[in-house]
């Protein structure tokens, strides 16, 4: 259990560490950020020999017992494979950031979010239960959010930052909904025994609910259609952090619950059809916008979307074959996609610029950039021996062989060629309109290749797309055959290989290549590549007006509810408490009085509460503040006589100490109030206010006589008397509760009053600052 | 509006305030009393002062900044429930023993006290801070 916590733990435990050591180790704190990274990742790799020979662990750790949610871990083929990769990709994008941040940002905050995002992310690909999965999904959007904003003083570092944080916060509400359910209907969370009830959930009628739930949870963290609008904008973070989160681990959060919901709910015709259908649309989508971005980093964001809504329809057919391919593909995407990203940063941070209209001809200026970039671009096209033309043949291949409706077997492998032509154009954009060509222009006069350990991250991903395209077989049989097999079950899966003969599949990638080739040479004048759409019809059009109406919601129920008028605020609050209240009441409780078991009354205790009536209408009949108050304040007194009489001595303190303090209180703020002015009341005003008055009254007065008739629940109150000094050690039963049976109560009750003083005092305290303003 | 007979006096009954809500703190576990009625009437004792003298006297005499003790109050509570965590038990779990000291007998020593303490710093705490903000306006 230690280690597998600990590749959680350490970059958390960095993450904290990080702002204290700032003072010590100044401009190498990145360099020291590396370590945590490299721990986890080591610990991650010496679970690889077991977990390739197909074993897996189950760690857990009771956290809610009761309610089945458990801190639980489950290391096997998946979460090793994403956790390698999440941990890997940590480490070098901490290294370039690095060289991409300027010293004088709040270089501490940075790593320590980055940490933050890292332990984050490898929790939720090694949680085996799904609120434990669930808790670390949220972390991760915070964490994005957190990482977006860097740039604070930005307005698009806010925005990006803000519509990241609702539209993916908004999907894991969606996705909490769907777990919630599955769990009610298997009782349990765990997701390697949810698995074995497959049956039970996909015959359910709950079924298409649960599908839609988790899948929104999907789409809003895996940017897919129509949730996919919030990815470009988070563009808006630095580019080591797009890099990381935004095109190679949390937007594939997405994908791995997908997986690991596939056993769980795949394998049905409703799943099938969504699944293909959300990533088919995403693919074309994103393909076909990324084409309109003049912003180099826009383009990849779209090309990320597109790449992986390409994963995304594979895993809907669900077969051995494709669940391979989309394994492929999403390691590679993110090789060659995080390569890019950490390419277009370089530019940028040596052009200062990422504006293609400005960029062409930078080859001859910036020679290894480039080559790199067209590695990393001619990957993501799926030129051989690159890994893209790897995970394009299997995807291919998986294609081809698919069970279909006779006659349809045509339309779906011909599709996907269609969404590479997209590909496969804005990929040689990417290389050849940037650093091919022969026009230089005024930009590039001092333009030079940065230091070697800037280039060294994207070299060395660079280097993956090559070796891993010539020599699959390697990382195939370590990592990627065991994450699928994890998914699908053992599996006897031809090897990859890079060239099998003249066969179909490699027919189509010729097809792909050559059509992609011909629409990048005749587009740019045709359809208008790299001129932006009109933002009307974008969704973020429909986000923006989406928040303008909640905001408008927001101002409309604030000024019918907060008037302003202290009479009315009260009006509506007690309103509501009848409201909310008599209807359970009248309807479920049913009102049983009859059963009462009400102590004798004696004289003395209707002379106390006869007294107490009449000082409460002679508040309500006073004709200045002061007495008003100091009326309030007899009534007080006399409740806590009332406490006494009834051998309460606690409530009697309490009482009377509360009454004194809230009576200075009074005296302290008496001065700024207003003399009472003599209202004229109409008739039916008065009515209403003794009626509402009554109601109130009346509702409290049936509570508690319900509070004591033991007619819901049976009283616990023998059990404290019993139980007081044998449990809690004290005479005094009522501390005791406080303190001891109660003390989660206590503990809530006290954080509430240190935020209710907190928010006196932020109020009294801004107002003050406007005021001197 | 300053009263000698008002300032003198409170001067002089407000440490038998302050004792005497130390006296409700410690006693609480047995008999009346507890964390929250001594909080309540260690921050009227304080009020009372403010309002014979003044605020800024009050500040001088107590230096502590009210919204630290709320915090320092909060973290006291929250640590007397996650201690027992460190042991296996769940959180909150209470305990008491018994100490034989010399001259003071059979003192009882239970784990709730300090939760009750952590209420007391922050009944005081937040109290003071409202009202002297309220005060300082």
């Amino acid at each position: 259990m230690a280690l597998v916590a600990l590749i959680i733990l350490l970059p958390w435990f960095g993450a904290a560490a990080l702002p204290w050591l700032r003072p010590i180790l100044g401009r190498r704190l990145g360099r020291w950020a590396l370590l945590p990274a490299a721990a986890s990742f080591l610990i991650t790799l010496s679970f690889v020999p077991s977990v390739s020979h197909g074993q897996d662990f189950l760690y857990a750790l009771p956290w809610f017992p009761g309610l089945g949610v458990n801190f639980s871990l489950w290391v096997d083929g998946l979460s090793v494979f994403f956790a390698l990769l999440i941990a890997g990709m940590g480490l070098l994008v901490t290294w370039y950031s690095h060289y991409y941040l300027d010293p004088a940002e709040r270089q501490s905050r940075y790593f320590a979010y980055l940490l933050l995002f890292m332990g984050a992310m490898l929790g939720l690909v090694l949680s085996a239960n799904l609120i434990t999965l669930f808790v670390f999904w949220e972390l991760t959007s915070i964490s994005s959010f957190l990482l977006i904003g860097f740039w604070q003083t930005r307005a698009a570092s806010l925005y990006g930052a803000r519509q990241a944080l609702l539209v993916t916060v908004l999907g894991g509400l969606a996705l909490l909904g769907g777990i919630i359910m599955l769990s009610q209907l298997t009782g349990t969370l765990e997701m390697p025994e949810l698995a074995k009830s497959s049956v039970t959930i996909r015959d359910s009628p709950l079924y298409p609910v649960i599908l839609g739930l988790v899948l929104a949870g999907v789409c809003a963290k895996s940017a897919q259609f129509p949730l996919h609008f919030w990815l470009p904008n988070a563009m808006a973070a630095p580019t080591p952090v797009s890099a990381y989160l935004h095109s190679a681990t949390m937007v594939k959060a997405g994908l791995f619950l997908v997986c690991r919901m596939l056993p769980v709910l795949g394998g049905t015709a409703a799943w099938m059809y969504t699944v293909t259908g959300i990533g088919l649309v995403t693919f074309f989508v994103g393909g076909v916008l990324a084409l309109r971005q003049y912003d180099l980093k826009a383009l990849l964001a779209y090309s990320t979307i597109s790449q992986l809504g390409a994963i995304m329809f594979l895993y809907g057919p669900a077969t051995p074959e494709s669940v391979r391919a989309a394994t492929f593909h999403l390691f590679n995407h993110a090789m060659f996609k995080g390569a890019l990203f950490l390419l277009v940063g370089i530019i940028e941070h040596q052009a200062g610029t990422r504006d293609r209209r400005e960029l062409t001809a930078l080859l001859p200026r910036l020679p290894v950039t480039g080559t790199l970039v067209g590695i990393a671009a001619l990957a993501m096209a799926g030129v051989p021996p690159l890994n893209g033309f790897l995970s394009k043949e299997l995807t291919y291949e998986a294609l081809l062989t698919l069970p279909t409706a006779e006659g349809f077997s045509w339309l779906l492998p011909s599709i996907a060629v269609a969404g590479n032509f997209l590909t496969v154009t804005y990929s040689l954009s990417i290389f050849v309109g940037i650093f091919l060509g022969r026009r230089p222009k005024t930009l590039s006069e001092h333009l030079h290749e940065p230091t070697i350990g800037m280039i060294l991250a994207p070299a060395l991903l660079a280097g993956v797309c090559v070796l891993h395209g010539v020599l699959p077989r390697w990382l195939d049989g370590v990592i990627l055959t065991p994450a699928v097999d994890s998914v699908m079950g053992p599996q006897n899966l031809p090897p990859v290989m890079l060239w099998h003969g003249l066969s179909l599949p490699a027919m189509m990638s010729l097809v792909t290549l050559l059509g992609g080739g011909t629409l990048y040479a005749v587009g740019r004048s045709a359809f208008g590549f790299g001129s932006p759409l009109p933002s009307t019809i974008s969704l973020n059009a429909v986000y923006d007006r989406a928040m303008d109406a909640i905001e408008g919601l927001g101002a409309l129920l604030s000024r019918c509810l907060q008037s302003g008028y202290l009479k009315f605020s009260v009006m509506m609050t007690l309103g509501f408490l009848v409201l909310s209240f008599s209807y359970p009441l009248i309807m479920k409780a049913g009102v049983r009085l009859g059963e009462l078991d009400l102590a004798p009354v004696e004289l003395y205790e209707v002379v106390i509460v006869a007294l107490l009536m009449l000082g409460a209408l002679a508040v309500t009949m006073a004709k200045q503040p002061l007495s008003a108050v100091l009326t309030l304040g007899l009534v007080g007194l006399l409740v806590s006589f009332l406490f006494v009489v009834l051998r309460a001595p606690d409530l009697a303190l309490t009482q009377l100490l509360i009454e004194t303090a809230s009576l200075i209180l009074f005296l302290l703020v008496l001065r700024y109030l207003p003399p009472f002015r003599r209202e004229i009341l109409s008739w039916w005003v008065r009515c209403r206010d003794v009626g509402v008055s009554v109601m109130v009254g009346g509702l409290v007065v049936v509570l508690l006589l319900i509070a004591n008739s033991e007619t819901i629940y049976p009283s616990i109150a023998s059990y404290f008397l019993e139980h007081s000094l044998l449990l809690g050690g004290g005479r005094n039963v009522v501390n005791v509760i406080v303190v001891d049976f109660r003390g989660y109560d206590t503990m809530g009750e006290i954080t509430v009053l240190t935020i209710a003083a907190v928010g006196v005092y932020t109020l009294i305290k801004l107002k003050q600052d406007r005021g001197h303003r | 509006m300053s009263s000698l007979i008002l300032t003198t006096v409170t001067r002089l009954v407000f440490f038998v305030v302050l004792l005497f809500s130390l006296y409700l703190l410690l006693r609480g576990h047995n008999s009346p009393g507890g964390g929250f009625i001594a909080g309540v009437m260690t921050a009227v004792g304080i009020l009372l002062l403010s309002i014979a003298s003044n605020l800024r006297y009050v500040r001088q005499v107590f230096r502590v900044e009210p919204r630290l003790l709320a915090g320092i109050g909060l973290l006291t509570a929250l640590t007397t429930g996650l201690v027992p965590m460190l042991f296996g038990y769940p959180f909150l779990t209470s305990t008491f023993g018994h100490l034989h000291a010399p001259w003071l007998g059979d003192v009882e020593i239970a784990s709730a006290f300090f939760f009750d303490l952590g209420v007391y710093f922050v009944v005081v705490g937040g109290t003071l801070l409202m009202i002297m903000t309220l005060a300082e306006e």
